[in-house]
């Protein structure tokens, strides 16, 4: 139909839609969100299961949160949880490492681990027929692994391949240099592994580990998906009961350490085409109750799209497409990134805006209006990311990890809607620190050293992570 | 079980392959007097919707001398149009508590915009605006002319082995430029994209009747048809646009290809076959024999490389590194990553992927694997009919592909039947006739300094 005809059609039928709608059309009020209910139930022998149906397709998703992570590690053997957790899945009292696989494979699941700070997290998503299997399975790879010598092997010979293969990556880098700086000998520098840490992760540590904080105690399970609690609970009893349950040793963290000023670690990479930057500090523990305030204020900042750091130096100044702005709460503390990566002659220039907007932040309460807005977006974005059975899940085992509040789910809408602008330019200052933060930068210092004036402190590193003299 | 043949049935008491639950997705369809076609999939499960606008233009069709520019014109979308400033896109959907983006692949352009289903009146009102008044200045075009350079410079060249698995092996494999450029762009050609490329780009491609809307979530059919009706229905349509030839010539031998790279560290290993067109018998045998292959630690490249001969640290393939099997129109390639060890050399790497194929042409795969295979891909099916990324999204993309590839949305509830017919012996004839030496290509990316020793095996 021509346009001619089109126009013609609606003269008559609705003669207002006959013209380009120019009014931007409010958005209604919004509709309310009931996260799925939750059904808790301890095991006798400690286990917490949080089961939830949730029918958006017939899956499921089981995770099975450790709460003992990287943190807990030996320093010299740094990065021995992320083993723990891989070598469980290859093999176990009945079930050898191909076969697990093959049948994980043939019940159409995925299964994963990650070792973080806190906790180690397995995670096993299927069909929801099968969660009785999926269950099973899991619990096997948390109590009965063999840690077979063959398989350990394997598995060393290819980690320290990868840690070759991470120290070309410029982000990767970053963030390992960016946590070092920061923690320094607190075991929250960790991310893994390290060229020094590798030769001394044996089979026997990682026996050790499992033995000591796989217990059913210092563990729950989160299960979200098309599936009743009851059946959940059944299949959780049938798979976990007999596991036992153990004392843990007294946990005694150091204390986190202070920044003083501004320091400069700079990453030597030769040929790099850009400068990877980090500009970061200390945060506040996750179950701190200001945490909504730095959540607002990292809003913003630069977390969402429409925010200052990327209006300012990607949107007006074309210095890079991937401004980020990271803030991760753990048990202890917390830290904050801004990170870009820009081309290597604005490194100086983009450092500075950064900071520009970082005082800006600490220096004025937010106006009425970026504070509504960052409300709202906060709110919708709490919907989304708990609108599919794995977002809530994570959720779950947020609120479980970090001891926050059990209606956490139900009450963030009203929290987030809380804090007033001076509240949020208070916790902007906890969030963005300027006379005392860290500035880690992975480039070619021979290209960009001449926009870096200003620094008292600067540390030179190589890739690896190692002290090394100023570049030439 | 109605999936299952019936010699997999019969083998069920070994390791049973599952059967997945019947999962029917809701799917309403029509089309506006100006040609756009709108789909609409209800689901209550969450207040939200995802909008999706889906355009029949990808980089494959982007002008020759400006390699990159059907990226950078998906970029300029959000620089502002009649009614909407710069940025304002971005922040009218933040406000109503939702995300937006954008991305350009093979042979489609789509963006859309994840919200509570309180904004999508507004989101509607966006994408229309979008499409009838796109308002470029050149200040937003020299703008994002230096955020897609940044964009190269971060994902490309400043990355250990660049692209060398994702495009590079796409420049090697194929030889008609519009399978065979540089579709990130060349940052000279991306440099000299003008207002004027801009303006027929977009006039050329960007109408309603080269166009899909789709709308899944919280939302009614009836709605979102006067709503399209209310902010699209006045958009005129324009002539449609001569499709390229995409043809690519069959392979004949095998190519291979050595990079030296600057930033690496490791050596790796990209290779690639040419895939035979969508939806023939064999396209279909092929997309049940890949997670056979290279889907996760238990597939058959894993397991020979990784585990059996240790030649690698990590083995990865599949069908689109875009995408997947089911949102490509053109010539397609499989292809494979591979990142082996200091110590060992490609040509072991490729002789260990032939003698996995090799086994494959020659005695095809079990009934078992079969089976399970199908079940494998009907589950995570049915992860991107929930998600992919955002809240509904994979079923959104999937349905505009559909309805714009095939004008048949409701496809996305009978493609995966189309799977379960594939037998044994298509498997192994597909295998046998596409898996083959004669269309292989492969890229060996090295480090330029010697790796340091260890790691190796």
């Amino acid at each position: 139909m021509t346009r001619f005809a089109c126009l013609a059609f609606v003269t008559v039928i609705a003669p207002s839609i006959a013209f380009a709608q120019t009014a931007l059309p409010a958005v209604g009020p919004e509709r309310p969100f009931a996260p799925a209910a939750r059904v808790e139930r301890t095991l006798p022998n400690g286990l917490r299961v949080i089961a939830t149906r949730y029918a958006t397709v017939p899956k499921v998703t089981a995770m099975l949160s450790i709460q003992s992570g990287l943190a807990v590690d030996p320093a010299e053997k740094a990065g021995l949880a992320q083993f723990v957790v891989d070598l469980a899945q290859e093999g176990t009292t009945t079930r050898p490492s191909e076969q697990l696989k093959r049948e994980v494979f043939a019940m159409g699941a995925n299964l994963s681990g990650f070792a973080g700070q806190d906790a180690s997290t397995f995670q096993i998503r299927g069909l929801n027929s099968t969660l009785p299997q999926m269950l099973a399975l899991l619990a096997d790879v948390v109590r009965n692994p063999t840690f077979p010598q063959a398989e350990f092997d394997l598995l060393k010979a290819r980690s320290a391949q990868q840690l070759q293969a991470q120290a070309a990556s410029p982000q990767y880098v970053n963030n390992k240099l960016f946590r070092q700086t920061l923690f320094g000998t607190h075991p929250y520098a960790r991310i893994g592994a390290t060229p020094e840490t590798l030769p001394a992760i044996d089979r026997a540590s990682i026996v050790s580990y499992q033995q000591t904080y796989y217990r059913p105690n210092n563990a729950f399970l989160v299960v979200v998906g098309d599936i009743a609690p009851e059946a959940v609970f059944a299949a959780a009893e049938q798979a976990f009961s007999g596991w036992e349950r153990r004392a843990l040793p007294e946990s005694n963290r150091a204390a986190l350490p202070s920044l003083n000023g501004r320091t400069l670690v700079f990453v030597q990479r030769p040929n790099s085409v850009q400068s990877s930057i980090s500009v970061g500090n200390f945060t506040p523990q996750r179950d701190d109750a200001r945490w909504y305030t730095l959540q607002l204020a990292n809003q913003i900042f630069g977390a969402a799209f429409d925010s200052r750091l990327v209006r300012n130096i990607r949107e007006e100044k074309g210095y890079t497409y991937s401004p980020g702005s990271i803030f991760q709460s753990m048990q202890q503390g917390g830290l904050y990134r801004a990170v870009a990566d820009v081309r290597n002659d604005v490194t100086g220039a983009t450092l500075k805006e950064i900071y520009f907007e970082i005082d800006r932040m600490r220096n004025g309460a937010p106006e009425a209006e970026e504070l509504g807005d960052a409300k709202q977006y906060s709110r919708g974005l709490f919907v989304l990311q708990n609108a599919t059975q794995t977002g809530f899940a994570n959720t779950l085992n947020t609120v479980n990890t970090f001891n926050l509040p059990k209606d956490y789910p139900e009450t963030f809408q009203k929290q987030i809607s809380q804090p007033s602008a001076e509240a949020v330019q208070t916790g902007a200052q906890m969030l963005l620190g300027s006379q005392n933060s860290v500035v880690v930068i992975v480039g070619d210092y021979t290209k960009v050293k001449d926009q870096l004036s200003g620094f008292t402190n600067v540390k030179f590193f190589d890739l690896n992570g190692r002290p090394i003299e100023e570049p030439k | 079980m109605r999936f299952l043949s019936a010699l997999a049935v019969l083998l069920l008491f070994v390791t049973a392959p599952v059967p997945a639950q019947t999962f029917t997705v809701p799917v309403e369809y029509f089309t506006l007097d100006n040609g756009l076609k709108v789909v609409v999939s209800t689901d209550r499960s969450a207040p939200v919707v995802l909008v999706e606008v889906i355009y029949n233009i990808g980089f494959r069709v982007e002008p020759k001398g400006r390699t990159g520019f059907a990226h950078l014109f998906e970029h300029m979308m959000f620089q502002g149009s009649a009614n909407v400033k710069k940025m304002e896109h971005v922040s009218l959907i933040q406000e109503a508590g939702g995300v937006v983006n954008g991305s350009t692949r093979f042979d489609y352009t789509n963006y859309f915009e994840s919200v509570p289903s309180n904004g999508l009146e507004r989101a509607l009102f966006l994408e229309a605006d979008r499409m009838r008044s796109l308002d470029v200045t050149p200040e937003n075009l020299k703008n994002q002319q230096n955020v897609v350079s940044e964009e190269v410079r971060v994902n490309v060249l400043n990355q250990p082995h660049g692209a060398f698995d994702w495009i590079e092996i796409w420049e090697r494999a194929n030889t008609n430029w519009h399978n065979a450029h540089d579709f990130y762009g060349k940052l000279n050609e991306l440099e000299a994209a003008t207002l004027e490329d801009v303006r027929a780009f977009f006039k050329t491609y960007y109408a309603p009747n080269n166009a899909v809307l789709v709308v899944a979530g919280d939302a009614a059919a009836a709605d979102v048809n006067w709503l399209a009706e209310k902010y699209f229905g006045s958009i005129p349509r324009q002539p449609q646009p001569r499709p390229a030839d995409l043809s690519e010539p069959p392979q004949t031998a095998p190519k291979s290809f050595t990079r030296s790279d600057k930033l690496a560290r490791t050596p790796a290993l990209a290779v690639a076959w040419h895939l035979p067109p969508r939806f023939t018998k064999d396209f279909f045998a092929l997309s049940v024999l890949d997670p056979l292959l290279n889907s996760d630690d238990s597939a058959r490249m894993y397991r020979k490389l990784v585990r059996g001969d240790r030649l690698a640290m990590s083995s990865q393939g599949g069908f689109n590194f875009l995408g997947s099997n089911w949102d490509m129109k053109g010539p397609m390639l499989y292809t494979m990553r591979v990142d082996y060890f200091n110590d060992k050399t490609a040509d072991q790497v490729v002789a260990a992927i032939e003698s996995v194929l090799d086994e494959v042409r020659k005695n095809g795969i079990t009934a078992t694997e079969l089976a399970q295979a199908k079940t494998t891909i009907r589950s995570s099916f049915l992860d991107d009919l929930e998600g992919g990324g955002l809240p509904l999204f994979g079923r959104a993309n999937l349905l505009g592909v559909f309805a714009l590839f095939d004008n048949d949305p409701s496809r996305i509830n009978t493609i995966l039947g189309e799977l379960d017919k594939v037998t044994l012996d298509e498997v192994k004839a597909a295998a046998a006739k596409w898996f083959v030496p004669n269309n292989r290509t492969s890229i060996d990316s090295r480090p330029a300094a010697k790796p340091s020793a260890g790691g190796g095996r």
